[in-house]
C-alpha cells in the first residue's frame, strides 16, 4: 500500500487516473486516511454532489495481509445527507483485495459531463475507467451478477444500486461478501450519493497474482496474531455469543433495559421484541437451512454474519444486524423477521442504508402514510424509493427531509441523520455521543470500549454520573483510533477484558510496519483524525448550536423509566476538550 | 403451589430450545423472595458463584441494570432477566458494574428504602442468548407457572417430529381451567 490512485472523473477528454505515492499517509489506513484526505482536500462549503466532493477509499492498515479481522473498508468524503465530514465503513472482500493490490486510497473527484455511466477495474498493472451504460439503473444484485459475467468469481466488488444513481441522501455503497453477494455496505450518510454524482456504477478489484502482503517482522506478526485470535476466540463476546446469534442478540437485553425505541421513539419497550431477537433470528435461520454463523470477510474470526433462508429454505439476504431489525421491526412497529429480512433485501439491492431507511419509514408511519406495524405498507414505500417515484425520492433523502415534507414534529436525527436503535433517554451516554460526534447521530462513534485499557483521559469512575461526558469522550477518541486502523470494530470486547488481547494487537501493527506505536500513540491517532473532522465541520458552518439532540428528547420523557435527556449544553460542548 | 395442577414431562434433550420463546418472554417461577440475586439464583436454582460472576454478566431487576448481584434484592412481583455479556458500546454499558455504567446511571437498579418482605413469592423470570440452553433445563427441572393457554400454543407451534417426544394430557381438564399450571420438565434420561 505504498501509493495512491487519483481518478479526475471530470477531466477534459473524460477521465484521468493518476498515480502518486502515499506520503504523509503512509503507515495509516480506514478512516485516518479517508478523514486526513477529506479534511485536507475539499473545500468544506462545497456542495456535496458537486465536482469539488471527493470520494476516498481506503482498507486498513492492515488489510490484504493475514491478520485476523483486518478487512473493514472506509469511504469518505463530504456528506449530502449531514453536510459533515463523512466516514463510513463496510466488511466485505474490497478491504482485502484493494490493500493486495497495494492501493492505500482510491480518490475520486470531479464530476463528468453528460449521463454516461461509468466502471472502473484496478488491477496491479492499471486503472481503467470504462463507459457501460449497459450498467444504468441496475439493483446491486443484478448488477453484480452481470459483472460477474464478464470480471468472474476471483474479484471483489464495489456497486451503487438504483439509489445512488438517483443521488438519494440515504443511499449506501455496497461492498461484495465473501459469496460476491453485495451485502455488506458502506451505509451511513449517503456515500453512495456522492458515488452517483461522480458517475461511477461499479469498482471492479481484481488482485489477480498478488499474494499476501508480507510483514516486516514476519515470525513477530504471526506470533502476535496468533494470542489476538486467541483473545477474541476465548471471549464470551466475540467467542460465543457475537458468534451464535450476531448483533441482533441485543433486541431483548435493549428491550428489557426499556432503550428499545419503539414507534418512533415514543416507548422504550416492544412487546413483539422476543419475536425479532437475535435467538429467535438464529433459530429460524438454521431450521430453514441457512446459517446463524457467518463471516463477512476472510480472515473474520468473529463471524457474526449469517445466511437468511425464505420459507422455502432459499437465500433472501443476509443476517440482518440489530440496528436493522430495530429499525425495519420495533422502530415501525413490526415484529415479523421475514417482513424485515425482506426490507433489509431490498435495502441492499436498491443500496440504501438500513438504518436511515427504517427510521424513515417509521416517519412516514407517523405521518399516516401507513400502520405501525403494517408490514405491507412498510414494503409498499420501499418499493417506492426503488422505483424513484416522488414519494420515493422524498423517503429516499432520509427521516429528516421527509419529516419536513409529511410536517412530522418528532424527527429522530442528529445531523439529519438517524439516530440508531439505542433511545439516548434512558441511556445518556450514548445520547452525549449522537449529539457530539463529527459524524451525525451514529451508535459506532464512540463504539470502541477499550478506553479503560487505553486510558484515555485517565480513568473515570463508572458508578458517577459526571463521568459521561468523559467516557463518550474517551469512546470517540478510541473509536476514531480503531477506525484508523481498518480492524472491525467487535475487537474492542475482547481488548476490553483481556490486556493481551490489546497488547497483541498492537504487536501486530508494529510488526507488520516495523514500527513502535504504543497505545499512546493510538490515542494520539484518535485524536488527530477528530481534530481534522472537527476542523472540517467548523469551517463548513457547523457550531456547538448543531451539537444537540432533538428537543423533543429533553422534554419528553419515555417509558418505563420515564426518563428525559438531562446533559447540559455546557456539559456537551466540552466533550472536546482536550 | 398446592391449588396449581401440576405437569411433569421427559421430553427428549433437543426438545429443549422449543422452550426458549417462552424464557425469553419471561416465566413465572415461585421462589424465596426477600434475598439478594445472588443468593436466590444459588440457594434456589444452585447456580454457582462462580457460574454467575463468569456468566451472568447482564441483569436487569423490573427493566433496571444491575451492578451487583449481591445487593440487590428480590421483591415478590418482581421481573428478572439474566444475560450474557453482550457486544456493543450499549452492550457494555449494561454489564453488571462494568467500565461505562455511568452512562445509563438513570436506569441503574437501587433497592427501595424499606427492604421488601422475605417468604415465598413469585417471580417473572427471563433468560437470554447464551444462558438459555444453560438455565433453561434447571429452572425447567424447578418448576415454572404458565397460563394453560401459553402452552398450549406452544405446543402447537412445534412440529409433527416434536410430538413423538411427548403429547400434553389435553383430557386432564383439571389441569387447563385454572389461571396457572406448574410445568416441569425433565429432559433426556430421568436417571442420567
Amino acid at each position: 500500500m505504498d501509493k495512491i490512485v487519483r481518478i479526475d472523473m471530470g477531466a477534459e477528454g473524460g477521465p484521468k487516473v493518476s498515480f502518486e505515492p502515499v506520503g504523509e499517509y503512509a503507515g495509516l489506513g480506514g478512516r485516518a486516511v479517508t478523514s486526513l484526505i477529506i479534511s485536507k482536500e475539499v473545500n468544506p462549503l462545497c456542495h456535496p454532489l458537486g465536482d469539488e466532493n471527493k470520494l476516498v477509499i481506503a482498507p486498513g492498515m492492515l488489510s490484504g495481509t493475514s491478520g485476523a479481522m483486518s478487512g473493514r473498508l472506509s469511504v469518505g468524503c463530504k456528506s449530502p445527507l449531514t453536510g459533515t465530514i463523512k466516514e463510513s465503513n463496510a466488511g466485505g472482500q474490497a478491504a482485502q483485495v484493494l490493500a493486495r493490490i497495494g492501493y492505500a486510497a482510491i480518490i475520486l473527484e470531479g464530476k463528468p459531463k453528460g449521463d454516461d455511466l461509468y466502471k472502473i477495474i484496478v488491477t496491479p498493472d492499471d486503472v481503467k475507467v470504462e463507459i457501460d451504460n449497459s450498467l444504468k439503473m441496475l439493483n446491486n444484485y443484478p448488477l453484480i451478477e452481470k459483472l460477474r459475467a464478464q470480471y468472474g468469481d476471483k474479484v471483489a466488488y464495489m456497486s451503487i444500486g438504483s439509489a445512488g444513481e438517483r443521488l438519494m441522501l440515504a443511499s449506501s455503497i455496497a461492498c461484495t461478501d465473501p459469496e460476491l453477494r453485495p451485502t455488506r455496505h458502506c451505509g451511513r450518510g449517503g456515500v453512495g450519493a456522492v458515488m452517483g454524482s461522480k458517475r461511477v456504477k461499479a469498482i471492479i478489484l481484481d488482485d489477480a497474482g498478488r499474494k499476501q502482503r508480507a510483514p516486516k517482522n514476519p515470525d513477530a506478526f504471526r506470533d502476535a496474531n496468533r494470542i489476538f485470535v486467541e483473545g477474541l476466540r476465548k471471549h464470551p463476546v466475540t467467542g460465543e455469543g457475537l458468534p451464535a446469534y450476531g448483533t441482533n442478540v441485543l433486541t431483548n437485553v435493549l428491550n428489557e433495559a426499556g432503550g428499545y425505541p419503539t414507534r418512533n421513539f415514543t416507548s422504550g419497550v416492544f412487546e413483539g421484541g422476543a419475536k425479532l431477537s437475535g435467538e429467535s433470528l438464529a433459530e429460524m435461520e438454521t431450521r430453514r437451512g441457512g446459517k446463524a454463523t457467518h463471516g463477512c470477510h476472510r480472515g473474520c474470526v468473529i463471524q457474526c454474519s449469517g445466511i437468511f433462508n425464505d420459507k422455502d429454505g432459499n437465500y433472501l439476504t443476509k443476517q440482518p444486524e440489530y440496528e436493522t431489525v430495530w429499525a425495519h421491526g420495533g422502530h415501525c412497529g413490526i415484529d415479523d423477521l421475514d417482513t424485515v429480512a425482506k426490507l433489509d433485501y431490498m435495502d441492499d439491492n436498491f443500496g440504501l442504508d438500513t438504518i436511515e431507511m427504517g427510521v424513515t419509514i417509521g416517519i412516514a408511519m407517523q405521518a399516516g402514510l401507513a400502520e405501525f406495524g403494517d408490514s405491507e405498507g412498510a414494503i409498499r414505500l420501499l418499493e417506492e424509493v426503488g422505483k424513484g417515484t416522488p414519494l420515493g425520492r422524498t423517503l429516499g433523502s432520509g427521516a429528516g427531509i421527509t419529516g419536513k415534507v409529511f410536517g412530522v414534529e418528532k424527527v429522530p436525527v442528529v445531523k439529519n441523520q438517524a439516530i440508531p436503535a439505542y433511545d439516548p433517554r434512558p441511556i445518556q451516554g450514548i445520547g452525549v455521543t449522537y449529539a457530539t460526534t463529527t459524524m451525525g447521530a451514529d451508535h459506532t462513534a464512540g463504539y470502541a470500549i477499550a478506553t479503560n485499557i487505553l486510558k484515555v483521559g485517565g480513568d473515570v469512575d463508572p458508578l458517577k454520573t459526571e463521568g459521561q461526558i468523559e467516557l463518550s469522550r474517551n469512546l470517540q477518541i478510541a473509536t476514531a483510533a480503531i477506525d484508523s486502523t481498518g480492524m472491525c470494530l467487535f475487537i474492542a470486547f475482547a481488548i476490553l477484558d483481556q490486556p493481551e488481547t490489546f497488547q497483541a494487537y498492537i504487536d501486530m501493527l508494529n510488526a507488520f510496519y516495523g514500527t513502535e506505536l504504543t497505545a499512546d500513540d493510538v490515542v494520539e491517532l484518535g485524536k488527530k483524525v477528530l481534530t481534522a473532522e472537527r476542523d472540517f465541520n467548523k469551517r463548513a458552518g457547523f457550531t456547538s448550536a448543531d451539537d444537540r439532540l432533538p428537543r423533543y428528547f429533553y422534554t419528553d420523557p419515555i417509558a418505563p423509566h420515564n426518563q428525559t435527556f438531562s446533559m447540559s449544553d455546557e456539559e456537551l460542548d466540552g466533550v472536546y476538550n482536550w | 403451589m398446592p391449588d396449581t395442577p401440576s405437569l411433569e414431562l421427559q421430553l427428549p434433550k433437543d426438545h429443549l430450545a422449543n422452550f426458549f420463546p417462552l424464557f425469553q418472554e419471561g416465566v413465572e417461577v415461585e421462589v424465596e423472595v426477600g434475598h439478594t440475586v445472588r443468593q436466590m439464583l444459588m440457594e434456589q436454582f444452585n447456580i454457582s458463584r462462580d457460574y454467575q460472576a463468569n456468566r451472568i454478566t447482564t441483569i436487569f431487576l423490573n427493566h433496571k441494570a444491575v451492578d451487583d448481584a449481591a445487593a440487590a434484592l428480590i421483591e415478590d412481583g418482581a421481573t428478572l432477566a439474566l444475560s450474557g455479556a453482550m457486544p456493543g458500546l450499549v452492550g457494555a454499558t449494561m454489564r453488571s458494574g462494568g467500565h461505562l455504567a455511568a452512562m445509563r446511571d438513570g436506569m441503574t437498579y437501587r433497592n427501595p428504602e424499606q427492604a421488601p418482605a422475605t417468604g415465598r413469592g413469585r417471580i417473572r423470570l427471563k433468560l437470554f442468548n447464551l444462558l438459555l440452553p444453560e438455565l433453561a433445563p434447571r429452572i425447567l427441572l424447578h418448576g415454572i407457572l404458565l397460563e394453560p393457554q401459553r402452552l398450549r400454543s406452544l405446543f402447537a407451534e412445534q412440529p409433527e417430529s416434536f410430538h413423538t417426544g411427548g403429547r400434553l394430557p389435553t383430557a386432564d381438564k383439571r389441569l387447563w381451567e385454572n389461571e396457572h399450571l406448574e410445568l416441569r420438565v425433565l429432559f433426556g434420561d430421568r436417571n442420567p
